[in-house]
């Protein structure tokens, strides 16, 4: 009976994809999909801790295989088949290093939880202080192929992964079986129980433990590689590996703060958590960054006072870390789309740019107020990232500002600039310019900060 | 979120915009944003002397030298604006391509300059706004 149950469940995983339709059909194939990376990698993590190998540093090897080949592709351009291979043999060197000498010294029990405690936190130290190619705690995103491509492992299609996950479960739960039915399993579940023991009636204890260690390990940076499904312009972050070794499966909307960081590689767009139905905005990663908001936002300020607006907060938070957030700069609508497209946090409105592409005129002040606020909201519409708007001068003084702020807040601008030069202003790098007296620059920020002449929530 | 920007470098001096810098901090500003530092001793002095989350405008050819991002980072610049590079990038390939249809009257083909209706409609959205209309 349980075989023909077996049988049933089975043929139903083949046929799923083929029952789901678009919407929310998608979604449950996106969770599917997720369930079988987690739960090959949740197998190759077990390999291990059912024989008293206690391993909390698993984090460090799915970092280790995912980490590789995302960066062989978009350094070097080399199939993630060719990094997935790089990502085997690597991993199972550097578990083969870790393992060695725990083995060889009778590390065990809490002891080699510690150590690889410490291995992982050493693997995520390193990702985040070498930010500069590895993306630090924000991650990175993958370089995406042109079209749909064998090569890249990248493809419009969900089925495609769905189908190449479940292949991959199934093997892992094959591995699983083999070790189930050898006499590893033996010679391991003697080393569980008494080293010493085990040791005494001639099997091999070093070479058992590193071998299961460098397999578990492998097998998990396995789970590190598995395809990306991309749509046009995708947002596949690979993350630092958490340090704790716990591999939870979490969808992006429950991702926090970057000193909790996950071992993740999004293998699907966060956009199909919402209704495919809306306009499907990309989702940047990090923080608030990670809900969706419904935008454009018509609301009131949010300085502290519970209402969220614009992306706000998260743009807050992404400053706060003090990371050095490079924001490009967008003058319309399309540059802005295609700065959220490859990846960025933030977008920035150029007043310079604006007034080049909109009035083909200098940065001289020709841009007024109606002008830069329209241009900031269709900037803030077309994106779901947050908007950093150049206000310029204020276009006036204290009270003039006051509505500036208020008007950019409408727009859906999540921060904006406003300087200390007369009106007309000009561009900051050309000569020339003049400056209000002190007092009156800091009247205009007292203005820009206080409370918006209205609130809408 | 209040980004107070200061031009006074090059009207008033350094020392000034670090005071209306400090002033606009005090006033409540998020952000503070000493526009145009002249040297890498500018640089490196803005955020020891100022105690709020500052923003670099990496705009080339400007008035500031432009350090790598990793130097800004270590400086503990929290966001660095690259404000024109995207116009003028999206500039010079438009020159160019308007020059060959001038002079050839021929536009190139190639994936490399230019991205296909089908890749633009997907940038701005087309799909999502026909499956959305299906829905009505």
């Amino acid at each position: 009976v349980s075989r023909a149950v077996a049988g049933v469940l089975a043929a139903l995983l083949l046929v799923v994809p083929l029952l789901l339709g678009a919407g929310t059909g998608q979604y449950v194939l996106h969770v599917l999909i997720q369930i079988f990376i987690w739960s090959f990698v949740g197998q190759a993590w077990s390999l291990m801790g059912r024989f008293g190998l206690v391993s909390l540093g698993h984090g460090a090897f799915l970092g280790l295989g995912a980490y590789t080949v995302a960066l062989l592709w978009n350094f070097f351009q080399l199939t993630p088949w060719i990094g997935a291979v790089a990502a085997v043999v690597g991993t199972g060197l550097f578990a083969a290093v870790v393992a060695y000498p725990c083995s060889r010294f009778r590390v065990v029990g809490h002891y080699f939880a510690l150590v690889t405690l410490a291995v992982g936190e050493v693997i995520r130290l390193l990702i985040i202080a070498e930010r500069d190619w590895t993306g630090g705690s924000l991650g990175l995103t993958l370089r995406a192929a042109a079209a749909d491509s064998l090569f890249a492992l990248q493809f419009a299609d969900r089925r495609v992964f769905y189908y190449g996950t479940l292949m991959l479960w199934a093997a892992g739960l094959w591995v699983w079986w083999r070790l189930d039915r050898s006499m590893a399993r033996a010679a391991m579940e003697a080393i569980g129980e008494d080293e010493t023991a085990a040791a005494s009636v001639g099997i091999h204890v070093t070479r058992f433990k590193m071998g299961i260690t460098v397999l578990s390990a492998v097998l998990t940076a396995i789970g590190g590689v598995p395809p990306h499904r991309v749509r046009r312009g995708p947002r596949w972050n690979v993350r630092p590996p958490r340090s704790d070794g716990r591999l939870r499966a979490h969808h992006r909307a429950e991702r926090v703060a970057p000193h909790r960081l996950r071992a993740q590689v999004h293998r699907d767009g966060g956009d199909d958590l919402r209704p495919p139905a809306r306009p499907l905005h990309h989702l940047p990663a990090g923080g608030d960054l990670g809900r969706p908001r419904p935008r454009p936002v018509p609301s009131g300020p949010d300085r502290g006072d519970g209402c969220v607006s614009g992306g706000r907060r998260a743009l807050r938070q992404l400053v706060e870390r003090r990371q050095g957030l490079v924001v490009p700069g967008a003058y319309d609508a399309v540059s802005a789309r295609l700065i959220e497209q490859a990846g960025f946090l933030a977008v920035y409105m150029t007043g310079f740019g604006v007034s080049a592409s909109r009035l083909g005129l200098p940065d001289l002040g020709f841009a007024g107020l109606a002008e830069m606020v329209d241009q900031a909201r269709n900037l803030a519409s077309a994106v779901s990232i947050p908007l950093i708007a150049d206000a310029d001068t204020g276009y006036g003084n204290a009270l003039q500002v006051r509505r500036t702020v208020q008007q950019y807040e409408l727009a859906g601008v999540a921060g904006l600039h406003v300087e200390d030069q007369v009106t007309p202003k000009r561009c900051g790098h050309l000569a020339g310019k003049q400056v209000v007296p002190a007092d009156e620059f800091a009247g205009r920020i007292r203005a820009a900060v206080g409370p918006a002449p209205t609130r809408t929530c | 979120l209040i980004i107070a920007r200061t031009d006074a470098i090059a009207v008033t001096g350094f020392d000034d915009a670090i005071g209306r810098a400090e002033e606009a901090a005090r006033a409540g500003a998020d952000v503070l944003f000493v526009e145009a530092p002249t040297s890498e001793a500018e640089i490196e002095a803005l955020p020891r002397r100022l105690d709020r989350p500052l923003l670099f405008n990496y705009a080339p050819s400007g008035r500031s030298p432009l350090l790598p991002f990793a130097r800004l980072r270590a400086l503990d610049y929290a966001i660095i604006i690259v404000p024109v590079d995207l116009l003028f990038a999206a500039t010079r390939a438009m020159q160019r391509l308007l020059a060959e249809l001038r002079d050839r009257e021929a536009i190139p083909r190639d994936a490399e300059r230019l991205v296909s209706f089908q890749e633009f409609c997907d940038l701005i959205g087309l799909p999502d706004q026909l499956a959305l209309g299906q829905r009505y």
